[in-house]
């Protein structure tokens, strides 16, 4: 088999006319006057083919020989040695009939783990923390919160403790590695709310305390986050969105600043589904918790609907009970479902509980 | 808010980074050019002495359909191996545009081995999921792991550029890279602290320091390089693109007061308010969207057309490069848009058409032969730090 190309000697840059001329895997590399060097082909570090680039291949000393007959190479590669890895990637990307399949299998599987794959993986990692590790972030956390933005709670020490006695009673039930704190702040503007933290600091606000009407609906509340506690939501978000951010570079390789700008929308969209699922997840629990208690979870409705209404202005108020648009883009953003979504998942919920029974 | 203005900002370091990472290596030529020329000639020389100059133009031979093939094979055999196809993706990724990049009717290389930089991304990954890690558990140790982290930068990125530069060849002769751990702490930590400090205004400072720094550590066989661009022309860039910025803000701010004159009325419902802002907010991230990426091709071209100006091998070659604003803009532009409407499918002919206009636009030019460089020995096997050199790929950009 003859291959023309050039040379280049070790260490020079001088580039010459060059034919390359080989036999039974035996090759003789010649310029127009002389032999420059005789090898076998396995001497040869070859670079893999990709696309219709030159081919380098590269002598033990250094000494080079390129080639833009990327086809013979590959025959002569055929001949003399296995036909590699390298070979069946450069079918996959050369043919032109494998670019559908390629694509769907490109794209569902991409799917595939931003759906399941991305979740799970965050899950077995914030599961593998001891709940120990993460008492060390409840204090501070909080302690800058207070200096930031709540205040004291107002309420009577009677009401509180009241709902404090009511909570130990469902964490001692629920019994789990973490250390459960209950605390009592104020918004401004005393608005409705509650958050969790993950050292099982639960913070509930005075707004919200005044909005409920039955014991069971603040019960609903601290369920929900007492759900987010147990399953380490916070801890799970940290790892998906950082995985999410990992795969997005991956994918993108080293990518051009157009490129990562552009992506940094759909991450935002694809971190905020995140989070709704874990609302979901932590009504779920709410409400699974209910029903096995044998307690109506339209409790847990009426302090959602409450609470949704509260964040309304007055003028919304008057048209609560008209149709409302169906959807909105906002949605998208939103890191918490609709609370329609919501309400109605607690209702299909406490029907198939109902059912079950 | 803090965090994804950072990444913004290291973003657009990253791709002047890339630029002339791109332009260091797409480089020298071999023809002999017109016999008797010999010594130095100046920047001033260069560009009023066009005859005895001969030019080589960069040209960029890939296609966006070739690559797109290429790209689409990387990912999906990259999830498929949950990412350790990763490595073999980007040295594939890197080989394409460096093949592709001829001068003189030869195309540069890349030698990497996929194993090494494997090996690189599984303790930078390790290492990443530590942080994470310790963040959602203790702040204060995810802090101490930054300040190390911060401290060992130096050592990092001097070792990920003399893997790079190594791993780079044209012509059968490597690139290297000679800068020691000492001056990389100057222009990674110290003109940093101090561009910081000064509220910015002595970045520029930092810049050139990091520019001069990169070049003047960069060989090409026993060739050195160099750039003669002063601080002066660095805080000209800079001044110009805080105006930018000053507009941007009026802008935002415009917006803001016009938002004031839309028909909202206070017995509208909160649905109806929501739908009367959406064309206003779309606007508003539109503007920002488009200003965004005139600001990075701001950065792009001009400080891409300054360093290339005044780069020089042994001072007898020279680079010519002539991005213009408005063409780099519209590109960045329609490109993101083109990403993001076709979900990234449009990527790979994205990045093909950036290099396509990168290289028609950059020139290498000297009046003397090209035809005796001589390769230093360059020791592939003196292994452990070099490993890690591509670990941390985005710490070695500026």
């Amino acid at each position: 088999m003859r291959i023309e190309g050039f040379y280049y000697p070790a260490g020079h840059s001088k580039k010459s006319a060059a034919v390359l001329i080989c036999e039974d895997g035996r090759c003789t590399l010649s310029d127009d006057q002389k032999v420059l060097f005789k090898a076998h082909i396995t001497d040869f570090r070859i670079s893999d083919r990709l696309g219709d680039m030159p081919r380098q291949m590269r002598f033990l000393d250094g000494e080079l020989f390129e080639t833009e007959a990327n086809d013979q190479v590959d025959a002569l590669l055929r001949s003399n040695r296995h036909h590699g890895f390298s070979a069946l990637l450069h079918r996959l990307e050369s043919k032109a009939a494998y670019i559908l399949p390629l694509l769907l299998v490109a794209g569902l599987s991409l799917w595939f783990l931003y759906a399941w794959g991305l979740p799970k993986a965050a899950r077995v990692i914030a599961f593998s923390l001891p709940a120990s590790e993460l008492n060390l972030i409840g204090d501070h956390t909080l302690e800058t919160l207070d200096r930031l933005a709540l205040k004291p709670s107002q309420l009577s020490e009677q009401r509180k403790q009241g709902i404090r006695a009511r909570f130990t009673g469902l964490t001692d039930e629920i019994g789990s590695g973490f250390v459960y704190r209950l605390h009592f702040r104020r918004l401004p503007e005393n608005a409705a709310d509650a958050f969790a933290l993950p050292d099982g600091s639960i913070v509930v606000m005075d707004g919200l305390v005044e909005l409920s009407e039955e014991p069971w609906e603040i019960d609903s509340i601290l369920l929900h986050e007492i759900a987010h506690v147990e399953e380490r939501h916070g801890l799970q978000s940290v790892f998906q969105d950082t995985l999410l951010t990992l795969m997005v570079s991956v994918m993108l390789g080293d990518a051009v600043s157009t490129a990562q700008a552009a992506a940094s929308l759909p991450i935002l969209l694809m971190e905020r589904k995140y989070s709704q699922n874990f609302e979901q997840q932590a009504d779920d629990y709410a409400s699974d918790y209910m029903l096995t208690h044998q307690v109506d979870t339209v409790h847990f409705s009426n302090i959602l609907e409450r609470l949704e209404a509260s964040y309304a202005t007055e003028d919304d108020k008057t048209k609560m009970t008209e149709e409302r648009e169906p959807e909105s883009s906002w949605d998208y953003f939103s890191t918490h479902p609709r609370t329609k979504d919501r309400l109605l998942r607690i209702r299909e919920k406490m029907i198939r509980g109902q059912w079950s029974d | 808010m803090g965090n994804s203005y950072k990444q913004i900002e290291r973003r657009s370091e990253q791709s002047l980074y890339l630029t002339f990472i791109r332009l260091t290596h797409d480089f020298l030529t071999n023809r002999p050019s017109l016999p008797g020329s010999g010594g130095s000639i100046t920047l001033e020389q260069k560009q009023t002495s066009i005859p005895h100059l001969k030019p080589y133009p960069f040209e960029f031979r890939g296609s966006g359909g070739e690559f797109f093939k290429i790209w689409i094979v990387n990912i999906l055999l990259t999830v498929a191996t949950l990412g350790i196809y990763s490595a073999w993706a980007k040295v594939r990724t890197t080989r394409y545009f460096y093949g592709n990049t001829f001068l003189n009717e030869t195309s540069f290389e890349y030698l990497a081995n996929p194993v090494a930089i494997l090996k690189g991304r599984l303790i930078a990954v390790a290492l990443f999921i530590l942080y994470g890690f310790l963040s959602g558990s203790s702040p204060m140790l995810a802090g101490g792991l930054l300040a190390i982290f911060f401290l060992v930068t130096p050592y990092i990125a001097v070792r990920a550029m003399r893997f790079h530069h190594r791993m780079s060849a044209y012509k059968n002769i490597r690139f290297d890279f000679v800068g020691g751990v000492g001056d990389a702490a100057m222009v990674y930590i110290v003109w940093p602290i101090l561009g910081a400090f000064s509220l910015g205004l002595l970045y520029p400072v930092a810049h050139q320091r990091f520019v001069k720094f990169y070049l003047s550590n960069t060989r090409y066989g026993k060739e050195s390089f160099d750039v003669t661009a002063r601080v002066g022309q660095f805080y000209k860039i800079y001044l110009a693109l805080f105006a930018i910025g000053i507009v941007v803000i009026g802008i935002a701010v415009a917006s803001a007061f016009t938002m004031f004159g839309l028909p909202i009325s206070r017995d509208m419902g909160a649905e109806q308010m929501q739908a009367a802002m959406i064309p206003m907010i779309m606007a508003v991230y539109g503007a920002f969207f488009f200003l965004t990426f005139l600001m990075l091709a701001f950065i792009k071209s001009k400080f891409a057309n300054l360093i290339m100006n005044s780069m020089s091998v042994s001072d007898r070659f020279h680079f010519e490069s002539d991005l213009s604003l408005g063409a780099v803009a519209w590109i960045l532009f329609s490109n993101a848009l083109a990403i993001l409407f076709t979900l990234g499918l449009a990527y790979p002919w994205a990045k093909v058409r950036l290099a396509h206009y990168t290289a028609d636009h950059t020139m290498l030019t000297s009046m003397e032969s090209m035809d005796a460089f001589l390769g230093q020995h360059v020791d592939e096997t003196n292994a452990i730090g070099e490993e890690m050199g591509e670990m941390f790929d985005i710490d070695t950009s500026f």
